[in-house]
């Protein structure tokens, strides 16, 4: 048996209030008797015999005892194994993410472990049952649907391959949800060792019940790599390195740093047991590269060992400016070392020209043009579809802005201050970045073959030139633009997440880490996408014509690399029991103990009036 | 209310005699043979005649034989002294039907008995001290002021045993049979009381009333039971165990004064009030061979 809220048995320290209570509070009716003399000999003996003799004899307090304990059991709700007798409809849930991978002391990967336990389920599958295999990671997928045929069950079983991917359930139990509401008795059992974030706002029609995979085991993992380059030479790299150690013992040993499969440097670590790493490299790199880093470390989950991080170039932002002169624009972009600017006025600006660059920045131009590049537009506005511009507002106050977006990073607008901007309506698709109460003041949306960003107000109107926020929202715009146009292939993504090519003529091949090579299938909109990036490692996109594109391809979760199975995962607050495998179902019971509650309430009445026993 | 002893009874009652064990010297002449010689009709001894000496007495025929005078002696009969001590504390005034009532009855009809047979009859009631006394009365002409002085009777005070059984001895003369009618709930116990009477020569006859609620109480869950005398409370919670410990204290409560009275040369009878009263005078009464 077991309880779904065994804090409830905090309740029994309130027993033996009761039985205090009880004989506090107890009112004896008095009855004269002839003499008190032999009872007084019956105390003395029961006393002397018994000193519980009274507790034992009391019917009613036994009876309040009862009544409290069964209250306090039903509260912690109870739950007992008991044998299903009815033709079920189970659900399968089998975790093959990257923690499914931990090999246990007994050689095999929990995956296996779990294989073994769903082909026996399979293998004793009683008559009219069916049963369905679905395995997850960050995604759900069907492996097999409803069936009672064992061979076919034990080859979907068997299907379920191993991944590096992170664990979301969600998708799993929304796609059970919509089959078990279509059977009559369904069951939804989840195979995993409970190594994913709790699910919210998910109500399942039927009980979900967990069959807990793999035991508690050390693990090392890296959490962590970034690389960027150096602010004051852009030719140098700085790698930070994160790693933890989620075992209960120093793990010690070598890690090696490599560059395009070059070792680079190698370094000596010891982590204490469930303590973080880091370490910081530095390198030269004027072009771009793959950066390797590898702990050599036995542990019992390998693919958190090694982390890839693809380096691009540096980059040079090609910048038109037009407009009149402008001190603090021409300032701000002569200030980065990454940008090559050159300033026209409006009516020295072509098309043709414009082609050459990869932003034009806009600044208080009468009626600019949109060029087919991305547009920065600061006080003044293209004529696009959806933008309106009303009449100018005084002194707009600025009430949010959207922190998430890459262009708003680091960049705080409390101090901006505004002398006057005009209201002005964007297109639907805009992202709006900026807002007064009134009206945006800054957006950006995609417009003549590239990207828009307004800045409706004009900035010498304000103190915004005066302040951190200006150059750093200038070369926000200029990196996101060029991530935008230049980074359209990911370069370094999450495990399990889909890489996209923009449509191209010839169809891109990805090479995956181990050397297989797989085409590119294409979407609805035209692009092509691979959604099997399911190991970490190094993936190259080869197009037609183009040397290969490298992405990388990492783990750096900590639910995965925390190899402790989970005892009682939570579904939408709810939890989940581990069940023992077999044809068993849990069934609460709070139910029938409030009825017997009841009963033991009636039987105290009777006893208390008709004097039983007591 | 209803008379003590009804007119049938009474005439049943006058066909019996309170055996006592012992023959001993009374204060008056009656109808039980004393150690004294006297002028009973039954013959005791012969001695030689004396001048002076009553010649109604003179055996002719021994002096036809032997030509000397002799003098026949016969038994002196002389009467029984009956001490009856009735138990009056409240704690008699309990059960159904109440002790102090069938004591009453008992306390009637052997006093009924030994008027009858020209007993000197003495009845006095005890609670903390000895109440007032009827008698000492012999003839059963005094049966009806008895039946008075009893009906008349009020329970009152607290047992105190020793305490009366003192005063009945200092204010005793002479031997005889001490009835005692209680339910010896004292406190202070029973042994050092009893003790008193039996160092007196008395011949103790020991008549332990007890109700059906006493020997089979009947009550049930958490009670305070309060003392009638002493208003001490006593708290039980009744249950079978506590049943099977009572019963097993009243059986070692009557046994030991029952081994105690027979162990001084006494008479012991438990009475409980549920058994007829006319059962227990006719029948069992005659039975222990304490009347016949």
């Amino acid at each position: 048996m077991s309880f779904l809220n065994p804090w409830a048995f905090l309740a029994l320290l309130t027993v033996p209030l009761l039985v205090l209570l009880y004989f506090l509070k107890l009112k004896r009716p008095h009855i004269v008797v002839a003499s008190t003399l032999l009872w007084m000999k019956v105390i003395e003996d029961m006393r002397v015999n018994s000193p519980f003799q009274r507790l034992r004899k009391s019917l009613l307090l036994l009876l309040q005892v009862l009544v409290l304990l069964a209250v306090i059991t039903a509260l912690a709700r109870p739950l007992l194994l008991v044998r299903d007798t009815t033709n079920e409809s189970i659900i399968v849930l089998v975790d093959n993410s990257a923690s499914m991978n931990a090999r246990e002391a007994d050689g095999k990967t929990r995956l296996e472990l779990a294989r073994q336990e769903l082909i026996s389920m399979a293998e004793n599958l009683p008559s009219g049952d069916e049963m369905m295999v679905v395995n997850f990671n960050i995604r759900a997928r069907t492996l097999c649907g409803f069936s009672a045929d064992k061979r076919q069950l034990k080859e979907a079983i068997a299907a379920v391959m191993s991944t590096d991917c992170p664990t979301a359930l969600e998708p799993a139990l929304i796609l059970a949800k919509s089959i078990a509401g279509s059977r009559s008795h369904p069951r939804v059992i989840i195979y995993s060792d409970g190594a994913f974030p709790a699910p919210q706002g998910i109500e399942m029609p039927v009980q979900v019940e967990y069959r807990k995979i793999g035991t508690v085991l050390p693990n090392l993992a890296i959490t962590g790599l970034d690389i960027r380059r150096s602010q004051g030479d852009r030719n140098k790299i700085e790698m930070f390195v994160a790693a933890e150690n989620f075992s209960k013992e120093t793990l010690v040993g070598n890690m090696k740093v490599r560059l395009d499969g070059v070792v680079l440097d190698t370094k000596y670590y010891s982590v204490g047991p469930e303590e973080t790493l880091s370490q910081v490299f530095e390198s030269v790199l004027p072009a771009g590269g793959v950066v390797e880093v590898e702990f050599d470390v036995k542990d019992a989950l390998a693919c958190d060992n090694r982390a890839w991080k693809v380096v691009l170039p540096p980059v040079v932002h090609q910048v038109l400016l037009v407009g009149e002169q402008s001190f603090f624009i021409e300032r701000v972009l002569q200030s980065s070392a990454n940008v090559n600017y050159t300033r026209i006025t409006a009516p020295e600006y072509s098309a043709e020209e414009a082609g050459k660059y990869s932003t034009v920045i806009w600044s208080a131009v009468p009626a600019p043009a949109i060029a087919p590049c991305n547009n920065i537009y600061l006080g003044c506005f293209p004529n696009v579809a959806g933008l309106t511009v009303g009449a100018s507002l005084d002194s707009p106050d600025i009430m949010d802005w959207d922190n998430t977006h890459p262009v708003n990073r680091f960049i705080d607008y409390d101090n901006l201050v505004l002398a006057s901007s005009p209201s002005m309506t964007l297109p639907e698709s805009a992202v709006i970045l900026l807002r007064s109460s009134k009206t945006p003041l800054v957006g950006a949306f995609r417009a003549g073959g590239g990207t828009a960003c307004i800045v409706g107000f004009d900035p010498l109107k304000s103190n915004w030139p005066l302040l951190v926020s200006f150059p750093l929202f200038i070369n926000n715009c200029l990196t996101w633009y060029s991530d935008q146009q230049t980074g359209k292939i990911e370069s370094n993504i999450p495990v399990g997440k889909m890489v996209t090519v923009p449509a191209t003529t010839d169809t891109p091949v990805i090479q995956l880490p181990n050397g297989e090579k797989q085409a590119m299938t294409k979407n609805t909109a035209g692009d092509f996408s691979f959604n099997a990036v399911d190991t970490c490692g190094l993936y190259t996109i080869r197009l037609k014509g183009n040397e290969g594109i490298d992405l990388a391809a990492n783990l750096f979760d900590r639910n995965e690399s925390q190899l402790t199975p989970v005892d009682t995962p939570v579904i939408s607050g709810k939890a989940v029991l581990h069940v023992e495998p077999g044809r068993q179902m849990n069934q609460e019971y709070w139910k029938s103990l409030l009825i017997g509650v009841v009963f033991l309430v009636l039987l105290e009445w009777l006893v208390y009036h008709r004097r039983w026993f007591v | 209310m209803e008379p003590l002893l009804d007119q049938d009874m009474m005439r049943r009652l006058e066909q019996l005699t309170l055996v006592s064990r012992r023959v001993s010297a009374g204060r008056f002449k009656g109808e039980r043979r004393s150690r004294k010689r006297g002028t009973s009709t039954d013959f005791a001894d012969y001695r030689n005649y004396t001048p002076g000496d009553d010649i109604r007495f003179l055996d002719w025929r021994i002096y036809g034989r032997l030509e000397r005078l002799f003098i026949k002696i016969f038994l002196e009969e002389e009467d029984l002294r009956v001490n009856v001590l009735l138990d009056t504390s409240p704690s008699m005034q309990f059960g159904t039907p109440e002790k102090l009532l069938y004591g009453k009855r008992l306390c009637a009809a052997l006093g009924h008995i030994c008027l009858s047979k020209m007993d000197s009859l003495t009845v006095r009631g005890f609670g903390d001290r000895l109440g007032t006394s009827f008698g000492p009365k012999r003839g059963k002409n005094h049966s009806a002021h008895l039946f008075e002085y009893l009906s008349g009777m009020e329970a009152g005070g607290k047992t105190a045993l020793a305490d009366s059984f003192e005063t009945f001895i200092r204010t005793t003369s002479g031997k005889g049979v001490v009835v005692i009618i209680s339910d010896f709930y004292d406190f202070a116990g029973y042994e050092s009381a009893l003790r008193k009477l039996f160092a007196r020569d008395f011949e103790v006859l020991v008549l332990h009333v007890l109700s059906p609620q006493e020997l089979e109480p009947e009550y049930q869950g958490d009670i305070r039971l309060v003392d009638s005398e002493f208003a001490l409370t006593t708290d039980v919670s009744m249950g079978k165990h506590v049943m099977d410990i009572y019963r097993r204290t009243l059986t070692t409560f009557c046994d030991g004064i029952k081994e105690f009275v027979v162990g001084h040369g006494g008479y012991y009878l438990a009475a409980s009030t549920a058994t007829p009263f006319e059962r227990l005078i006719l029948d069992v009464l005659r039975r222990k061979g304490i009347i016949k």
